[in-house]
């Protein structure tokens, strides 16, 4: 079940060149890998560490540090927007915020853009094609109905799968999950098995004055991604383009494990510099990859 | 050795006429109404002008109708839809409607396709007659499984889809789209749409249930949510009609389905020459000799694929 982007086929485990290419992987032996978030103690992105920088532990222990990148890796993401009725007046905002995160984008980035509402209107196209995208933005945002957050979420993670590299979905909503629709399925327990087990680093963004639920903060720290309430809706743009430059700064590590025994085991990155942090997955499902 | 290069470079680089795009005749349907919406019949050949390109162009056939029809009937069944026909679930509303239209129906030589909008592209495969075979083809269509309509909606795939299979069919064909126009989930937008609708000359018209949403913005501004403009747009673009089905009172889907065949069944088709297959997209003027006529045809022609 877990699948490549989690636990790497990799003996001798070969990046290749630093460029915006998804990394190339060599081996026979698996690689678990984790992509981690430094920040200062203001908050801000640390970019340009070394390996040796840093500690990463399975289950308290430190591990061999077999594969690391400081530099940019290309992204993939499933952007999920909230149109429930509640949304209405937002829907410009929602719609130009997000624009920002495209007009971001860099060669081998590649998004997807998903609606939640009266139905889920799942985008097949998965593409760093801005105009394409610009063109769902769009033709595609339509207020109405309840907030299907947890099918929303299963949704886009399951349009990801079979994508390698880091994938990530990125929610916008204004409130919690009140409904479930027909046809798509995903309870708050699928979407947070399926988040941890199988390596999708999931992103929220509150709109303002509708917080987030406690269940999508947990899931975003556990996966190591991020969470953002807006105070006001004036600066969605700015936490649009905080997360993508957040993707763009992130170190990439991987390690052999010891054993593939179909657990959990805990994960923790570790900065040897003082005043500063990294956050990333906390777990990993040890399984071989499909 | 300097021959030998100067007859070497003659065999890699030579010079010829750069060759024009072929062309070959273009058929277009056009539909006349008179100032009251009415299709307006028994015009000559010689009421028409036509220009393409910017030039005019002699009209090399001419055919009046009324004639059989090849339709593809797409009917949205997606979840927003819901309540628009009635209380309840589209595909019910959809089904009690059609019944009931099909009942008063009289028997005709048009041949259907039946598709639906929901979240996967369904238009029929092979055209079926007028009659028991169409009612059951919507039977069908509007028998899919609940978990097929709460999205995507993808208006624009479907009718690139519908626009696709009858390309391939002669005579008068035209597509028409019960719908509310919240599409989701295309691969392909509405000027795709358009551009395979001019490519295939067949027109679009829209039954609609796209009124405007008017949400308030701030004390002193209001925001349009209006997805009628993409419905409008096709329609002008590629010849057919826009008929609103949530004007008050609400008129029988019927109704609008009759009024919309009646149109196309009167359409005139007009064959000319001289526009280029070089995939491009060439103006298309038709004018009509007649007192306060309205002309409805395509707005442009597209012939291939382009070099």
């Amino acid at each position: 079940m877990l699948r490549t982007s989690l636990v790497m086929a990799a003996a001798g485990v070969a990046l290749a060149a630093q460029s915006p290419q998804q990394p190339t992987f060599r081996s026979r032996v698996e690689t678990v890998a984790i992509y981690a978030t430094v920040t200062d103690r203001n908050g801000h992105l640390v970019p340009g560490l070394a390996k040796e920088d840093f500690e990463v532990r399975e289950d308290g222990r430190p591990v061999n540090i077999t594969l690391f990148s400081n530099e940019p890796q290309p992204a993939t993401v499933a952007i999920m927007l909230d149109m429930s009725q509640s949304i209405g007046t937002k829907v410009l905002r929602t719609r130009d915020s997000t624009q920002r995160f495209i007009d971001a984008l860099l060669p081998g980035d590649r998004v997807r853009i998903g609606t939640f509402g009266v139905e889920i209107g799942m985008s097949p196209v998965l593409t760093g094609d801005k105009d394409a995208l610009t063109r769902i933005l769009h033709e595609e945002l339509w207020p109405g109905g309840g907030t299907p957050l947890w099918n929303a979420l299963f949704a886009a993670m399951t349009s990801l799968e079979g994508e390698t590299g880091r994938r990530v979905v990125l929610s916008l909503t204004d409130g919690e999950d009140t409904t479930s629709l027909p046809g798509w399925p995903g309870t708050l327990d699928d979407v947070r098995r399926k988040a941890v087990d199988e390596d999708f680093m999931m992103y929220a963004i509150a709109m303002e004055g509708s917080g987030l639920e406690r269940h999508i903060v947990d899931l975003s720290e556990a996966t190591g991604g991020g969470h953002f309430e807006v105070k006001h809706d004036a600066d969605l743009g700015e936490t649009f383009a905080q997360v993508i430059d957040e993707l763009r700064h992130q170190y990439l590590f991987g390690f052999v494990p010891k054993t593939l025994d179909q657990k959990q085991h805990a994960l923790e990155v570790r900065v040897l510099r003082p005043g500063l942090k990294a956050k990333a997955r906390r777990s990993y499902l040890a399984t071989a990859g499909s | 050795m300097r021959t030998v290069l100067t007859a070497l470079a003659a065999l890699i680089f030579a010079v010829a006429d750069r060759p024009a795009a072929q062309s070959r005749p273009v058929s277009v349907q056009v539909v006349v109404t008179d100032a009251d919406g009415r299709a307006v019949g028994g015009l000559t050949e010689g009421d028409f002008q036509i220009a393409s390109g910017g030039r005019p162009r002699a009209v090399e056939s001419f055919s009046a109708g009324p004639s059989p029809l090849t339709i593809c009937l797409l009917l949205d069944v997606s979840a927003s839809m819901d309540g628009t026909l009635g209380p309840g679930r589209a595909p019910a509303g959809l089904a009690a409607a059609m019944e009931a239209w099909l009942d008063a129906r009289q028997g005709t030589a048009d041949r259907w396709l039946v598709g639906t909008i929901s979240r996967h592209v369904a238009v029929g495969a092979t055209p079926v007659a007028d009659g028991p075979d169409l009612r059951a083809a919507i039977q069908t269509a509007l028998g899919l499984a609940d978990t097929q309509r709460f999205g995507p909606s993808p208006i624009w795939d479907t009718v690139d889809a519908a626009l696709g299979a009858l390309e391939g069919e002669s005579g008068r064909r035209g597509v028409i789209l019960v719908t509310d126009g919240r599409s989701t989930g295309d691969r392909l937008g509405v000027r795709d749409a358009i551009r395979r609708g001019l490519g295939a000359g067949v027109p679009v018209t829209v039954i609609s249930e796209a009124p405007d949403q008017t949400l308030a913005l701030s004390p002193t501004s209001l925001l349009l949510v209006r997805p009628e403009l993409a419905l409008q747009l096709i329609v002008e673009q590629t010849g057919g009609s826009y008929l609103p089905a949530f004007t008050d009172p609400k008129p029988a889907l019927g109704s609008l389905l009759d009024r919309a065949i009646d149109e196309l069944r009167q359409a005139y088709v007009l064959t000319f020459s001289g526009t280029a297959a070089d995939g491009e997209a060439h103006t298309l003027e038709v004018s009509v000799r007649h007192p306060g006529a309205r002309v409805k045809t395509r707005k442009a022609v597209i012939l291939g694929t382009g070099r």
